[in-house]
């Protein structure tokens, strides 16, 4: 099994950086299984993911917190400093609330916990139509951030 | 009379004198007869009669008849009996069956010997003695019942209940003293055996306990029997024994076995030495070698026997012999000129006198009620009473004196003190009565209340307390040539004149009768009587106590002063006599004599004993012999009347008056009568004045004639006449002038010739008295020895005290400082030097003028306070060589109790207080250790909780990282089959779902790992080898690495921490080499070895970096973990590493746990 697809000319294009092998596959599964997205390259590490950046044009960025060489944070930040226009969903086994008002903080556009498939194409469909999804813990965030939360 | 005598040898050694006893075979022909002696008293002694060895043997019959209980004295010490038996006493108690039965069993009869066995039986119980006896012994044993010969062969056992006595031939019961503690029939037999056996008599002391055959032992020695004592230490029990050796007067000391040989050798040696003939002569020969044993004696020991009793000295000189079992006297002589032992030995038998406590007891008795109480009249504290014991021995009398006269003394509320002087020639027996230590069974003699009262018990002896002690003053003084003591009240002389030769002891009572004051006692043995005289007289018959009577010693003689001694010169006395009332009675008596009738002095044994002026005329001297016999003197014609006269006035103690008596003398006749005056009654007993009164006048005065008769017729013849008797008349009465004037010059030649009379009696007196006070100032000087004697006794006991405290004081090395009460220096031992600067020549001066190396500052204040308060101060000083000293104070205390000063003493405690030093630094040393052992700890601990949160960490991560993530990622496919499900194809979703159940496989093995990782599931139940084994599979799953595993013998680690680690530490150095070292193979090797588990692991890598494996806390427990736990464990790890070379690493650890838990530092 391919881990990306030659993404169509509609397909929302999206890259995978996940350091644990399962995990990285099972997570570009489902991307590339929900209409309108393809992945189009997927990363081990915070270098492979930027390299992944400049090689093609990307819509979203995947990315877990826990990276080898350099944390997800710091990579968000480094996507948001760079030239590319993704937009980063975050995806982490983390569920305090900390960690999710430090990836909006960095620039993140949502953040999904592991373990809940569906919600990684929900989250997608709304950062690709423009949308935060900060589900996970919502109701803090809804007292801590100007920003609702969407659905 | 002497019938048998000399029948046989041994006879001879039996009789003393042959001669005197007349009595005796009387005696002992009664004996015979089966007639029970009636002799009680030991001490009293068969009345023979002795005669003076000079005298011929004629002399002897008229003096036999007066031998009678008190006729004339001299008893030689107990005649033997007439028998030849010798008599061997044994005396034993407790132990002394076995001991009986080994002696007796030695002896073979010999046809001289019996035996009597003397033991201390229960009066209750009858008693087997002589059957328990009998199969050991060849002789046959017999108990005495009743009163039975004695003969040779035999052995006679005492029954119970009874005392055995010896008379002579035969054995008496008598009955046991009622109280018990008096009891001793050992002593009471072998007593009553030396007074009838002498030197024929052995006495033999064995095993038991007490001191029960002592005393009796002691008056065998000294009648000349042999005295045998079984050795202490071979002895059951060595009270008696000890006891009896301690008398000083035991020949042999010998075990069991050697005393029946002896005994035998004593017995069977027959001197050939014989005692005195009748007429107590020795033959020639006999007699110079005993000249020349004298002169040897005199030579070896300073010791004069010559006047001694011939009997006695033969007698001793025959038990020397047999002693010696020589037999030749020659022979005896020339050993003793070339052995002085000897010699001292023979001097030191024959001065032995023996003397017991109260001996005599009526004599002691006479001594209490009477003698004692007399000398205490009228005399006050500021008097003196002064008795001499004359031949004390070993001081029993002179201490029985002493009671006497302390127990006297203290019914006076102001008694006069007291004085004993305490004399004897025999130097040993003098030490021990200066000691005052006396034998258990003194309490025979000594009655119970006077035992407590003057001795005190000291390890079952008996010590005279030093109240008694204190007045009894012991000296060696030979009565027959140092001065005598003066001014005595008593003299005890017992039973030592009957050594000595007769005309000596007449001397020696001279000087008794010069020492004593004027009626002062003179003691002398019961059997020692001596003729009334002039000088003493009998005061109580048959107890020999005499009374000096008031007679001055003409000249006191003192005898035989040995001319090396130099004789104190006394400057001759200048001026009038200083007594002027003794002056004057003097003039008043000599003008009495002279002016009163002719008189006489006659003694009480009626010898002319002074005469007075004119009453020479009296008497005549006779032919013949000079004599002083009042009858032989005195003319003819007086002596009926003066015999009448003298008799009568002592009978009736009334003047007696004669009638007149004519007496005529070349031509003339003169009547005189007699009166015979006696003397008062008491002291001057006996004494008569006779004088002579002449009656009528002889020398009638001149009358003129008649008147001239004048005759007319023949007036011319009678002018012639008248003229001529005028002229006769004128020549007559010139004639009667002529006389007149004759006799008036003669009377002024008689007054001057009496007066140069009267001085020379004067000069005679003052000559006497001055020769008086010469012999007093000898007597003074020879007390004065004495107790300078003692007194050197005394210093030399000091002396060798002050040695004493002095080598004390050394061996201590303890500076001592006496300070008197001023605080100053008295005396210091020579260590004070070091620590003050003080010199020999300081004593005196102020403690305080010395300067001291001690920082002590309130040494004079702190000595003050001691003073005041007494209480002891301690402090501890250091001086200025660092070293430091305990200083004690404390008051000086003399025996009285008063304070005198203080003791200071200094004790160096240097080495002490180094040594505490030491200790302290030693316990700071380990307190320190402690510390760090504690820091050590708590470091482990601290990086066991970080090895700890390591582990935790790695398990997160695999938790978060693998585990968690796997099961994400399932999940997420488990969302597409539900997907796949709800609307797709079905075979998507199995596609699906073995992509997920792959997945799952992985996480299970995921958990697999970590559990093995946290704790290998093996380890728990299974051994070493096992968990190892379980590692090859593991290492080649894990890491892709090939272990070889190499165990010989399973080693067998029963301690299951020890277990783990090696485990882990196995796993540490396999993932080491993994991980490091690039090899793909490894191999452990584990061995036992000594008692210590040997793992090795080898590989062939690149070796490694040790510092970097050190601090790589990252993955497992780490190398300095490992160490850490090791060393705790008693192991340890050795790691030979190198580049290119491979890796070895060597962990030890002893299999036997030590108590060391290798987890106690992990679970801190």
């Amino acid at each position: 099994m391919t881990v990306t697809e030659v993404p169509t000319a509609d397909d929302v294009t999206v890259l995978v950086v996940e350091d644990h092998r399962t995990m990285r596959e099972a997570v570009a599964q489902s991307v590339n299984r929900a209409d309108g997205f393809a992945v189009a390259a997927t990363a081990g590490s915070g270098q492979e993911a930027l390299a992944a950046l400049d090689a093609g044009p990307i819509d979203i960025v995947i990315v877990d917190l826990s990276l080898p060489d350099m944390s997800g944070s710091e990579l968000i930040a480094a996507i948001g400093r760079s030239s590319s226009r993704a937009l980063c969903l975050v995806l982490s086994g983390h569920r305090e609330p900390h960690y999710i008002v430090d990836a909006r903080a960095v620039g993140a556009r949502g953040y999904v916990v592991k373990g809940r498939p569906r919600e990684v194409v929900a989250a997608l469909r709304a950062v690709a139509a423009g949308q935060e999804y900060f589900r996970a813990g919502a109701e803090r965030l809804a007292t801590s951030t100007d920003q609702p939360s969407s659905e | 009379m002497s019938q048998q005598h000399g029948s046989t040898a041994a006879c001879h050694t039996v009789c003393e004198e042959a001669k005197p006893d007349d009595v005796m075979p009387a005696r002992h022909e009664r004996h015979m007869s089966g007639e029970v002696p009636r002799e009680e008293e030991p001490n009293r002694v068969g009345p023979s009669k002795d005669v003076p060895d000079e005298r011929p043997m004629a002399a002897a019959p008229s003096s036999e008849v007066e031998t009678t209980d008190d006729g004339p004295p001299h008893g030689e010490p107990a005649q033997p009996a007439t028998n030849d038996v010798v008599v061997v006493g044994i005396g034993a108690s407790a132990g002394g069956l076995n001991a009986l039965k080994t002696l007796l069993g030695d002896i073979a009869p010999d046809g001289r010997s019996a035996y009597v066995v003397v033991v201390h039986l229960s009066p209750e119980h009858e008693s087997h003695l002589a059957e328990l006896l009998q199969p050991s012994v060849a002789l046959p044993v017999q108990q005495v019942t009743e009163t039975v010969p004695l003969v040779a062969d035999r052995v006679y056992v005492i029954p119970p209940n009874r005392n055995l006595t010896a008379v002579d031939t035969h054995l008496r019961l008598s009955p046991l003293e009622e109280e018990r503690s008096r009891r001793a029939p050992v002593d009471h037999f072998l007593r009553t055996l030396a007074s009838t056996h002498d030197g024929h008599a052995v006495a033999v002391v064995l095993t038991g306990t007490g001191s029960d055959g002592a005393l009796g032992l002691k008056e065998v020695k000294q009648r000349g029997g042999l005295t045998i004592v079984q050795d202490p230490a071979d002895a059951e029990f060595d009270g008696m024994p000890r006891a009896a050796i301690s008398t000083g007067l035991v020949d042999l000391v010998l075990p069991l076995r050697e005393i029946p040989r002896s005994i035998s050798r004593y017995t069977s040696t027959e001197p050939a030495l014989s005692l005195p003939d009748d007429g107590g002569r020795l033959d020639a020969e006999q007699s110079l070698m005993l000249q020349r044993l004298f002169g040897q004696l005199r030579a070896r020991t300073g010791r004069d026997f010559s006047h001694y009793k011939r009997s006695t000295i033969v007698r001793r000189i025959r038990r020397r012999m047999q002693m010696a079992t020589i037999e030749d006297f020659e022979t005896y002589v020339e050993w003793v000129r070339d052995d002085p032992g000897e010699a001292r030995a023979l001097a030191d038998d024959l001065l032995i006198t023996v003397s017991s406590f109260f001996r005599d007891p009526s004599v002691f008795d006479s001594l209490e009620s009477e003698v004692i109480p007399s000398l205490f009249q009228g005399k006050g504290p500021d008097d003196e009473i002064r008795v001499w014991s004359v031949g004390c021995a070993t001081g029993e009398e002179a201490y029985s004196l002493a009671i006497l006269l302390l127990e006297e003394a203290e019914r006076h509320d102001d008694p006069p003190s007291v004085q004993v002087f305490a004399t004897d020639l025999h130097e040993p027996s003098l030490a021990r009565a200066r000691e005052g230590l006396y034998t258990g069974d003194i309490d025979a003699d000594v009655p119970g209340a006077r035992l407590r009262r003057f001795f005190k018990p000291v390890d079952g002896s008996y010590r005279i307390r030093d109240e008694v002690r204190d007045i009894v003053m012991f000296a060696s003084h030979n009565v027959l040539g140092d001065p005598p003591f003066s001014r005595l009240d008593l003299v005890s002389c017992r039973n030592l004149l009957i050594y000595l030769q007769r005309s000596v002891q007449s001397d020696v009572l001279q000087v008794f009768h010069y020492g004593l004051r004027t009626q002062g006692w003179l003691v002398l043995g019961s059997s020692e009587a001596i003729e009334p005289s002039d000088r003493f007289r009998l005061a109580e018959p048959h107890r020999g106590l005499y009374r000096s009577r008031n007679v001055a010693s003409a000249q006191p003689r003192l005898p035989l002063f040995p001319l090396a001694r130099p004789r104190p010169t006394t400057p001759p006395r200048t001026g009038p006599a200083p007594d002027v009332p003794i002056a004057l009675e003097d003039i008043h008596r000599r003008l009495i004599e002279d002016h009163a009738a002719p008189s006489a002095l006659v003694g009480p044994d009626d010898r002319v004993l002074r005469l007075s002026p004119g009453a020479g005329r009296f008497f005549v001297l006779p032919a013949g012999e000079l004599t002083a016999s009042v009858f032989k003197l005195a003319r003819p014609e007086l002596v009926i009347e003066l015999r009448a006269g003298l008799h009568r006035a002592r009978a009736d103690h009334q003047p007696w008056h004669s009638g007149p008596i004519r007496l005529e003398s070349n031509g003339t006749t003169e009547h005189v009568t007699v009166h015979v005056h006696p003397s008062g009654v008491g002291d001057e007993d006996g004494f008569s004045m006779v004088t002579f009164e002449p009656v009528g006048d002889p020398g009638l005065p001149f009358s003129p004639g008649g008147d001239p008769d004048a005759d007319a017729a023949e007036t011319i013849v009678e002018a012639r006449l008248s003229d001529a008797e005028t002229e006769r008349d004128v020549a007559r009465q010139r004639l009667q002038a002529i006389i007149e004037e004759y006799e008036t010059s003669q009377e002024e030649l008689r007054a001057s010739n009496e007066e140069m009379q009267s001085s020379n009696e004067e000069l005679r007196s003052t000559l006497e008295e001055l020769e008086t006070s010469k012999e007093e100032l000898q007597s003074m000087n020879e007390e004065l020895q004495t107790v300078n004697q003692e007194n050197r006794h005394k210093v030399e006991e000091l002396a060798q005290m002050s040695s004493d405290l002095q080598n004390l004081l050394a061996a201590t090395d303890i500076a001592t400082l006496f300070l008197d009460r001023e605080l100053r220096i008295l005396r210091f031992t020579p260590s004070v030097g070091e620590l003050f600067n003080v010199l020999a020549t300081d004593r005196g001066r102020p403690l305080s003028d010395i300067s001291t190396r001690l920082g002590y500052g309130e040494l004079d204040a702190d000595a003050r306070r001691v003073l005041r308060h007494l209480a002891p101060i301690e402090r501890e000083l250091r001086d200025e060589r660092g070293r430091w000293y305990l200083t004690r104070m404390l008051a000086y205390r003399s025996p009285d109790d008063r304070i005198e000063g203080v003791v200071i003493t200094f004790v160096d405690i240097t080495s002490l207080k180094a040594a505490e030093d030491g200790l302290r630094e030693a316990h700071d040393t380990l307190e320190e250790r402690v510390g760090e052992g504690t820091r050590q700890v708590r470091e482990l601990a601290a990086r066991l909780t970080g090895a700890e949160q390591e582990a935790r960490k790695r398990i997160a991560q695999v938790l978060h990282d693998d585990l968690q993530q796997q099961l994400y990622g399932i999940r997420t496919k488990l969302s597409f089959v539900a997907d796949e499900l709800a609307g797709g194809s079905i075979a998507e979703a199995q596609a699906i779902l073995a992509e997920v159940d792959a997945l799952l496989d992985e996480s299970v093995d995921i958990t697999r790992h970590l559990t093995v990782d946290l704790s290998p599931p093996l380890l728990t139940s299974d051994g070493l080898t096992e968990a190892l084994s379980w590692l090859v599979p593991h290492m080649a799953d894990l890491h892709g690495m090939e272990v070889e595993l190499d165990i010989a013998t399973p080693p067998i680690v029963d301690d299951e921490h020890l277990r783990t680690l090696l485990f882990q530490v196995t796993r540490e150095l396999l993932f080491n080499v993994a991980k490091h070292s690039g090899a793909e193979q490894a191999r452990v090797h584990v061995e036992t070895v000594g008692g210590e588990i040997v793992l090795t692991v080898t590989d062939r890598g690149r070796g490694f970096d040790l510092d970097q494996i050190a601090t790589n806390h990252a993955k497992g427990l780490g190398l300095t973990n490992i160490r850490e736990r090791l060393r705790l464990a008693g192991g340890n790890v050795a790691i030979h590493t190198g580049d290119g070379s491979g890796t070895v690493v060597e962990v030890r650890a002893p299999i036997a746990a030590e108590g060391a838990d290798p987890t106690d530092g992990a679970s801190q």
